[in-house]
């Protein structure tokens, strides 16, 4: 630790004598209009600020010498500087930026928690962009997930090319963080999705396969990072209103109400600067009667976001989110013939829940050579159901990571970090337990020969869940990317994964609709080896193709299972390996105002020991989509096929707890959209009609859960 | 632009095909009969049931929740008579889908509470086929139909048969172990 002040001191005082100049200037489109938000980096820095409203940035004190600057957004190609020289001066520089064809020049920071290229990382990623939920009408963040090529949703758990199956909620394999901040539960270590505020995002990455090295555990399966809007400094307010309705089912038998089924937002939110002290909010109302009975319905969520900017290099972030919500509890239909229908002792139920994450980040930057990051951050849930036991589970994550960005030279960078958490729950099924972890992480990334980038990673694990047994997981990662020529990129990596299990996992102890759950003290964690190696090229102008190719393999992996008297368990059951390639294509033709995606999936995702099938895995799923601009009119049709799925839990249907559960079939779903984008004709709104299940198809992702029927929505936004 | 012209047709054949429907449900498969009681009530037993299990029950481990498909509601003690039917609202279990259920039967068992143990139930009566009255008969129950007359005679004077128990196993080990002794 002293070499290590040492180390910050020595490079303060360098900074004493240093002598300093900056860089300035506007970024804007083909047509001279700004373009708020690009990101300016100086190339090989950590240094970088986003343009403002007019377009205009300003990098002030940048030590004397030679440097390349980058500017990128979201939709346009990226721009790489001539030379620029900073000698006591104020160096000026106007981008122009064009429209891209393609994703791939975009800046991605979760991947190695600093901004690198798109295609110059060694995994396979996608980048989210924020219009679709406002073209969407996407009432949760994970809507959009289902139209991501690997993805599966089975119900509200996320799935990364086959790497979860459907665990009731309890744990998570895919990491989610807003912002870097994980947003686990702290008991049952789920995503409750409806806490992010779709309103409020930027856009999120997504990174395929293992990520241990640098996350920890819960990322064995791959990161989904949301980042939250940068805060608009002039004073901005917006409103937007929602409001749907859901088809009659295409079944006379399904038909349980005369009523019109509807759903309806209101939100509103309000950004402004006060001196140094960026302010945003928001507050939004959701109601849902649902096209299923007991399953409606209300909550209130509110938003904070805050920047406060104590001098040039040194900044404090804020950010709050949480809701409240009482919501009517649907777990199985009846049975086929009634399929909307929940089992008559479900009728009444409801859970009604609190939550609050508040997320804290003071960032610091010594010199374009070092940065430190502190993020502490607070997760605080509370529920309770109405069922006769009258379940209840209070519960606190807390978390903080200290992290250090160190540039050795242009070609490496390291990334650095201790993060500590602990857990606290009191809740009638998972009794009073605590969890504390500690990891440590280091990542080194080489760039060799302008063309090679190689990753090493390193992250070391102590976990203690109450009173079982300390674990220990060390975590190792190597990744490559080789630039080919300007269009074409090859990559591999390989990396070791792991997860702790949930309180929920090892200690619930609960009956819930005839289903009886038992704890299991002995759960151990589970591990993986992940490889993958992929292509990412422009075939030809303007297509871009990326394929790639991995294998899973997991050890004592953690799924629910049936004892002999038909009660859940989670054991430590399988030796699983999961393997398949993915074909991911892109393009823009007719001057860009119709653009083509198409995405292909095949998994193949084997219980090695029993040599069956993994639960909830479909072998085939493809994505398409088209999307038609011009001018301020816009429309598109999205559409997505998954496969029967193989494996489901037919013990549920085997118990009579979810009659024909076993009914389900491929996966088949259309939906399409149109629209006017006023902001294109410099009036502050927006208008979008939308249907999903265009085709009214009826399908299951969870046994005994009728996926939702058609149904139309309208949004209007207004910004002023 | 070809590619275009085929999409109405495509959306034309895909909307013939809803995925699920309520047709794929079996239509109220199940059965139904009497169970007929001859002789004097044993005051050991607690409960009496209709079960009915899917696979036949060669062994302990045969006994097993996921291979009981249906248990009755509770047979009042000292009936002479009960109907019972497998699409009964009051069934502690009803779980019946077309096909073969190897073995149907009246048991008793020896607790208050509904025990999944084997040596908690004693069988009073069986269904049997018409070919042989003193083995377990298998019900074929067709996709769709419900199939009544499923009619269970329980004479407590001349008990039918047990299934495999923890103790028969024992017995049965032991007697082949002398065997392959001798």
């Amino acid at each position: 630790m002293k070499n290590f002040y040492f180390l910050i001191i020595l490079l303060v005082s360098e900074n004493l004598f240093a002598q300093f100049g900056s860089i300035k200037g506007k970024v804007t489109d083909n047509s001279n209009l700004p373009l708020l938000g690009a990101n300016i980096i100086i190339e090989g820095t950590l240094i970088g600020v986003a343009t403002d409203e007019n377009g205009f940035f300003n990098i002030p004190k940048i030590k004397n010498g030679n440097y390349f600057l980058t500017a990128s957004i979201v939709g346009f190609t990226k721009f790489k500087s001539e030379q620029i020289f900073v000698n006591n001066n104020t160096f000026e520089i106007n981008i122009k930026l064009t429209p891209t064809s393609y994703q791939f020049d975009q800046l991605i920071i979760s991947a190695n928690k600093f901004g690198q290229d798109l295609r110059e990382i060694s995994s396979s990623s996608y980048i989210l962009d924020s219009k679709i939920f406002a073209e969407k009408n996407y009432q949760k963040v994970d809507d959009a997930f289902r139209y991501v090529p690997g993805i599966t949703m089975t119900q509200d758990q996320i799935s990364i090319r086959g790497s979860s199956g459907y665990s009731r909620g309890a744990g998570t394999r895919v990491l989610v963080a807003i912002d870097g901040i994980p947003v686990y539960t702290p008991d049952t270590g789920e995503i409750i999705w409806e806490l992010i505020p779709v309103n409020e995002i930027e856009r999120i990455e997504i990174l395929k396969g293992s990520s241990s090295s640098l996350y920890g555990s819960s990322a064995i399966g791959g990161i989904i990072n949301i980042i939250t809007n940068k805060i608009s400094t002039n004073p901005l307010t917006l409103i937007k209103l929602e409001g749907g309705i859901y088809s009659s089912p295409s079944h006379d038998e399904w038909k349980w109400t005369n009523k019109t089924l509807s759903f309806n937002r209101q939100s509103i939110s309000h950004s402004r600067s006060i001196g140094n002290l960026n302010l945003s909010a928001s507050l939004s109302r959701f109601e849902d009667l649902s096209y299923r009975k007991n399953d409606d319905q209300i909550r209130y969520s509110a938003f904070l976001k805050a920047d406060y900017n104590f001098s040039e290099n040194t900044s404090l972030s804020f950010w709050g989110t949480g809701y409240t919500r009482e919501k009517s509890t649907f777990i199985y239909w009846k049975d086929l013939q009634n399929a909307l229908v929940p089992a008559d002792a479900d009728l009444g139920q409801a859970v009604n829940s609190d939550r609050t994450i508040v997320g804290l980040k003071f960032n610091h930057i010594y010199d374009e050579n070092l940065s430190i990051s502190f993020v502490p951050s607070a997760y605080i849930s509370f529920w309770k159901d109405q069922s006769e036991s009258s379940n209840k589970s209070s519960s606190q994550l807390y978390r903080n990571e200290l992290r250090i960005n160190y540039k050795f030279s242009d070609a490496i960078n390291l990334v650095s970090g201790v993060e500590h958490q602990y857990n606290k729950v009191g809740s009638t099924i998972f009794g009073n337990r605590t969890s504390n972890s500690f990891g440590i992480f280091f990542q080194l990334d080489f760039k060799l020969f302008e063309r090679l980038n190689l990753s090493t990673g390193l992250r070391y694990d102590n976990s203690k869940l109450e009173n079982l047994e300390n674990e220990n997981s060390l975590s190792p990662k190597l990744g490559l990317n080789y630039k080919i020529d300007d269009n074409t990129f090859v990559r591999a990596s390989f990396g070791k994964g792991f997860r702790t299990p949930s309180l929920a996992e090892a200690f619930t102890s609960t009956t819930t609709s005839s289903v009886t759950v038992k704890p299991n003290p002995n759960l151990n964690s589970e591990t993986s080896l992940s490889f993958e190696t992929g292509i990412n090229t422009n075939i030809f102008d303007p297509i871009n193709l990326d394929l790639a190719i991995f294998n899973n393999e997991y050890y004592e992996m953690i799924e629910p299972s049936f004892d002999s008297f038909g009660d859940i368990i989670f054991k430590n059951l399988t030796r699983a390996r999961i393997q398949g390639f993915e074909i991911v294509s892109s393009t823009k033709l007719f001057s860009e105002n119709l653009s083509l995606k198409f995405g292909y999936n095949y998994l193949w995702a084997i219980d090695i020991e029993n040599n069956e099938f993994l639960k909830y895995r479909p072998k085939n799923s493809i994505i398409g989509g088209i999307d038609f601009k011009k001018d301020f009119f816009e429309s598109g049709i999205d559409f997505r096929y998954l496969s029967r799925v193989e494996k489901i839990d037919n013990e549920f249907v085997d118990l009579g707890l979810a009659p024909d559960g076993d009914k389900r079939v491929e996966i088949f779903v259309i939906d399409a959209r149109v629209g006017v984008n006023l902001f294109q004709i410099n009036l502050p709104g927006r208008i979008f009609f939308s249907i999903s299940n265009l085709l009214n198809y009826n399908y299951v992702e969870l046994i005994g859960n009728l996926a939702p029927v058609r149904n139309f929505s309208l949004s209007t936004e207004i910004i002023f | 632009m070809r590619a275009l012209r085929i999409l109405p047709f495509l959306f034309l054949l895909l909307s013939c095909d809803k995925g699920l429907s309520p047709e794929i449900a079996d239509q109220k498969a199940g059965f139904g009969g009497t169970v007929t009681f001859i002789g004097n009530w044993n005051s050991t037993a607690k409960q009496t049931y209709v079960v009915a299990f899917k696979d036949p029950l060669l062994s302990i481990s045969d006994f097993s929740i996921f291979n009981l498909k249906f248990v009755s509601d509770s047979i009042p003690f000292g009936s002479n008579n009960f109907n019972y039917s497998t699409n009964n609202g009051n069934a502690v279990l009803s779980n019946i889908e077309f096909g073969d259920y190897s073995y149907v039967a009246v048991a008793q068992t020896v607790r208050d509470t509904l025990s999944l143990d084997r040596n908690d139930w004693i069988v009073a009566g069986i269904y049997t086929s018409n070919d042989d009255s003193t083995q377990p008969g298998i019900l074929n129950i067709p996709q769709g139909s419900f199939v009544e007359n499923v009619n269970i005679l329980c004479d407590f004077n001349n008990p039918p048969p047990q299934p495999p128990s923890e103790i028969q196993n024992l017995l049965k080990s032991f007697f082949e172990f002398k065997k392959s002794d001798e």
